[in-house]
């Protein structure tokens, strides 16, 4: 879960690291009262739900930072085509 | 009869208990996977999170889990299909990244190699710009004063077509020795033969009569030119000639003995700025070379344009070649055999003074006219 935090799954992910977080929260409260079964199955549950998060948020910077370099790319190929544009 | 029925019933009791059971879950999630692995662009993509995928959705085929345990495996499955769909969509938006940013490196660099260029061009151009102006304003200071003005003075006036005819036969090496004392001074003076022939009415005579007259009056310098006392009188160096004009420094050309045999060098500002054309006065330094070389029919001629160390190797070669080749047609056009002619242009391989200063990048602007060893 410190893993989703760092890679930004508060943005990308929000659902999931909540999900993950409530079960985490949750197991341990059960593993307080005993039920370890539920705890241990809740904790899972919270485990795939951070790797989820960290998958989301690793797809969704990658996604961005396409984006920026096409951009960037695009502006670079605009700048080259100019001054051929320009002569006659 | 009954035993044939008997085996048919018990034949299809054990084909409805061996039937698979149907787990809707596990038929979604394992298509969901085949999918992903049948897909061309994320099959060879995220292995491992497949794998997970893979493993976590077998667990949930198992037949010995209760329902509770099949919500759970269901749950953590479907997951892991998630995650391995993303992990791959991840791995294959990081190769398009990848890529672009190549790309990017790649325009950068042509970015860059564009920018230098032009900055080069500029830099040229700047240099050409530099180059003009210099000559122009050498131009300017050589400039010959109103006839009115040097008459008043007492100055000689340029002789601009007599002047050559009637200082053919004396040459400043010879002129100088017999100089006035007064005229002595100045090493750039024409002779005074040629102060004293040269009308003021008749200045504006063409250059064309010029080049009829010098070539009836060549056996004079062909005298004159294999004098010993040549060498001791040093060309004429236009920054050092300020004070002359350029037609007088012209009517005073002589032939000098070089390395390579005796040559004339005509200074840059013979011609217009930066061009190949000849300036006005040119036509005086062009009849006393021809006549020089009409004297020596026998010789080849090597004709090699310079120029100073200014703007890109490439334009001071093409402009001095084309310098040379237009005192090549303009020697042609006085009668001097193309045959015997050959030229070359040096840019800026031979320079004669420092091209670190104006005074000597004006002397390394030349075109040398060489009159070679060889018969021709």
């Amino acid at each position: 879960m410190s893993l989703a935090e760092e890679v930004g799954a508060a943005t990308y992910a929000p659902l999931e690291l909540r999900y993950a977080t409530e079960q985490l929260d949750q197991a341990l409260q059960l593993q307080e009262r005993g039920d370890t079964a539920q705890a241990r199955r809740l904790l899972e549950q919270s485990l795939v739900n951070s790797d989820l998060a960290v998958a989301k948020s690793r797809l969704g910077r990658t996604r961005e930072a396409v984006q920026v370099q096409a951009a960037a790319n695009a502006q670079l190929r605009g700048d080259a085509a100019a001054p051929a544009a320009e002569t006659p | 009869m009954r035993h044939v029925l008997t085996i048919v019933l018990v034949l299809l009791l054990a084909a409805c208990g061996s039937a698979p059971r149907r787990d809707l879950d596990y038929d979604r999630l394992h298509a969901s996977l085949e999918a992903l692995a049948a897909d061309p662009e994320l099959a060879k993509l995220a292995l491992a999170e497949r794998a997970l995928a893979e493993a976590a959705v077998r667990r949930l085929d198992a037949s010995s889990i209760n329902a509770d345990e099949h919500v759970q495996l269901s749950y953590l499955a479907e997951r892991r299909v998630d995650i391995a769909y993303i992990a791959a969509q991840t791995e294959r938006e990081r190769a398009r990244l990848d890529a672009l940013q190549r790309e990017h490196a790649s325009l950068l660099l042509s970015a860059s190699r564009r920018e230098t260029e032009a900055m080069r061009l500029e830099l040229d151009r700047q240099r050409q710009r530099e180059l003009l102006a210099q000559e122009d304003a050498q131009r300017t200071t050589a400039m010959p004063p109103p006839p009115g003005v040097a008459a008043a003075s007492g100055e000689v006036t340029p002789p601009v077509s007599p002047g050559p005819v009637a200082s053919l036969p004396a040459p400043p090496s010879s002129a100088s020795i017999g100089a006035s004392p007064g005229s002595s001074a100045s090493p750039v003076v024409p002779p005074p033969s040629a102060a004293t022939a040269a009308p003021p009415a008749s200045a504006p005579a063409s250059a064309a009569s010029t080049v009829a007259t010098e070539n009836s009056a060549v056996p004079a310098p062909a005298a004159a030119a294999p004098a010993p006392v040549a060498p001791a009188v040093p060309a004429t160096p236009p920054a050092e000639a300020g004070a002359s004009t350029l037609a007088q420094r012209l009517a005073a050309l002589v032939p000098e003995y070089g390395a390579d045999g005796r040559e004339m060098t005509l200074e840059d500002l013979v011609f217009e700025p930066g061009t190949a054309t000849f300036a006005a006065d040119a036509a005086i330094g062009l009849a006393r070379v021809a006549a020089w070389l009409a004297a020596e029919p026998a010789l080849v001629i090597r004709i090699a344009g310079h120029t100073d160390a200014t703007g890109s190797p490439e334009a001071n070669r093409s402009l001095s070649l084309r310098r040379a080749e237009a005192v090549r047609d303009a020697l042609v056009d006085r009668g001097i055999a193309l045959s015997r002619i050959a030229v070359s242009g040096e840019g800026a391989a031979f320079p004669v003074a420092s091209n670190d200063d104006a005074a000597g990048r004006a002397r390394n602007r030349r075109v040398v006219v060489r009159l070679g060893g060889g018969s021709g």
